[in-house]
C-alpha cells in the first residue's frame, strides 16, 4: 500500500503514521463510527472467514469501551454523550493488530489494571471461568468493560499488550493492542 | 508496545481533535462531516466553515487519490488522511492522500497560482473556472479555491516523492478562530 510507504516518510507531528495502518480514527467514537469502522472490517479480503469474525467481534468490545469509559467525552448533534478515543487497525505479515487509546480516569483505571493482569495469566479455561465469575460479581451491570476485556482475550487467543501514560492527578491514558493472527 | 514514543503520544498527538486514515467514500464524507460541524468547537459559525473545507477538500481525496479502495457498498473511493488540529488562535485543518508523480507539477502549480490572488482575485478566479466545460475543471481547482476562500489564509501545500511513479500530496489550510463571528 501506497500509504504504508507515506506513513513511513510523514511523522506530521505524531506517529499515527508511521506503521502499516489499513484504517484509523481519532474522535467520538459513537454508533454511526463503529458501523463504518466495522464494515471496513468485514471486508478486509486478506483475512479468512473466522479471522474477520474475531476482528469484528474484538473491534465492537473495545469500541464500545472506549464510547463507554473514555473520560473525554464529546456531545453530539443530537446530545448525547460518547467517548472520544483512537482506533488503529494495522497489518502485519503474520496477523492484524487493533490499538485502541483513550484517557480514562485513574479511579476506574486500577481496577482495569487488575482485571488485565488477571486476563493475562491465564489460559483459555482459566478465562472462561474467570469471565463467568466476573459476570457474576458485575450482575445488573447494562455494560462491564471487565467482561468485554476477557471476552477480547478469550477471541483473540493472544494476550493483551497494555501501556498506560499518566496525564494529570486524576487522568491517565489507557491504551492496549490485540493481535489477531490472519 | 515497542516503541521509543509512549502510546499517549503515539495515539493522541498533538492537539489532535480528529483523524481519519482510510478510504474516502460518501459515507465518511458524510458522517465526519457532520461530527465536524456539531462538535470541533462551540462556535457554530467556526465549524460550519472547517465542514465546507472538510467538504470541499475531502471530495479530492475521494475523486483524485491515486490509491483506491472499494469499500462494503461497492463503492470505489480514494485513499487519504485527514488532521484537524486545535491551536491556541487557530484550527489547521490538514489532508493528504498519493498521487500520480505527472500530476506533481499541475497541483504545485495551482496552489502557487491561488495564492497568488488576493481575495477579489480569487473570487475572479472561481468565477473564470466555473465558466469551464465540466470535462476541463479537473483535478480539483474550485474545491482549492473554495478552501482558500473559507479559509481567509494561504494554502500550505507539501509534495513529498515516494518512488518513480507516486508522490504525496500534501494541502492544509489555517482557520482563524478570531476571524470567524462568534455566532452560538
Amino acid at each position: 500500500m501506497i500509504m504504508n510507504t507515506i506513513n513511513k516518510k510523514l511523522s506530521l507531528g505524531q506517529s499515527l503514521f508511521s506503521e502499516e495502518i489499513r484504517i484509523s480514527y481519532k474522535g467520538p467514537v459513537d454508533g454511526k463510527i463503529m458501523t463504518y469502522l466495522g464494515d471496513y472490517i468485514s471486508v478486509v479480503n486478506e483475512l479468512s472467514e473466522k479471522a474477520t469474525k474475531k476482528l469484528f467481534k474484538i473491534f465492537f468490545e473495545l469500541a464500545e469501551n472506549i464510547s463507554n469509559y473514555s473520560s473525554e467525552k464529546i456531545q453530539l448533534r443530537d446530545k448525547k454523550s460518547v467517548g472520544a478515543g483512537t482506533i488503529i487497525l494495522k497489518e502485519t505479515i503474520k496477523n492484524f493488530i487493533l490499538v485502541t487509546g483513550n484517557p480514562i480516569r485513574n479511579e476506574d483505571l486500577i481496577p482495569m489494571m487488575e482485571n488485565s493482569r488477571n486476563i493475562n495469566n491465564l489460559d483459555h479455561d482459566g478465562l472462561r471461568e474467570y469471565k463467568r465469575n466476573v459476570r457474576r460479581e458485575s450482575a445488573g451491570e447494562k455494560h462491564s468493560p471487565n467482561i468485554g476485556l476477557i471476552t477480547v482475550a478469550l477471541t483473540s487467543g493472544n494476550p493483551l499488550d497494555l501501556e498506560i501514560n499518566p496525564i494529570d492527578e486524576e487522568t491517565s491514558y489507557f491504551s492496549l493492542a490485540v493481535k489477531v493472527d490472519k | 508496545m515497542n516503541s521509543t514514543q509512549n502510546a499517549y503520544t503515539r495515539l493522541s498527538g498533538k492537539n489532535v481533535l480528529m483523524t481519519y486514515t482510510g478510504p474516502f467514500d460518501g459515507q465518511v464524507l458524510s458522517m465526519f462531516g457532520k461530527n465536524i460541524e456539531h462538535t470541533i468547537s462551540e462556535n457554530r459559525s467556526l465549524n460550519k466553515t472547517i465542514f465546507k473545507v472538510f467538504i470541499e477538500l475531502a471530495q479530492n481525496v475521494s475523486y483524485y487519490s491515486h490509491e483506491k479502495e472499494v469499500t462494503k457498498k461497492g463503492e470505489k473511493a480514494g485513499v487519504g488522511t485527514f488532521i484537524i488540529q486545535d491551536n491556541f488562535d487557530h484550527f489547521y485543518f490538514l489532508l493528504g492522500n498519493p498521487i500520480n508523480e505527472k500530476h506533481k507539477e499541475i497541483l504545485r502549480e495551482k496552489c502557487s497560482k491561488i495564492n497568488s490572488f488576493d481575495r477579489d482575485g480569487l473570487r475572479t478566479y472561481k468565477r473564470e473556472l466555473r465558466k469551464l466545460p465540466p470535462g476541463e475543471r479537473g483535478t480539483g481547482n474550485i474545491g482549492l479555491v473554495q478552501a482558500a476562500l473559507l479559509s481567509r489564509n494561504p494554502l500550505d501545500f507539501l509534495i513529498l516523492d515516494i518512488d518513480k511513479e507516486t508522490s504525496f500530496y500534501i494541502i492544509a489550510v489555517k482557520i482563524n478562530k478570531a476571524n470567524i463571528k462568534l455566532n452560538k
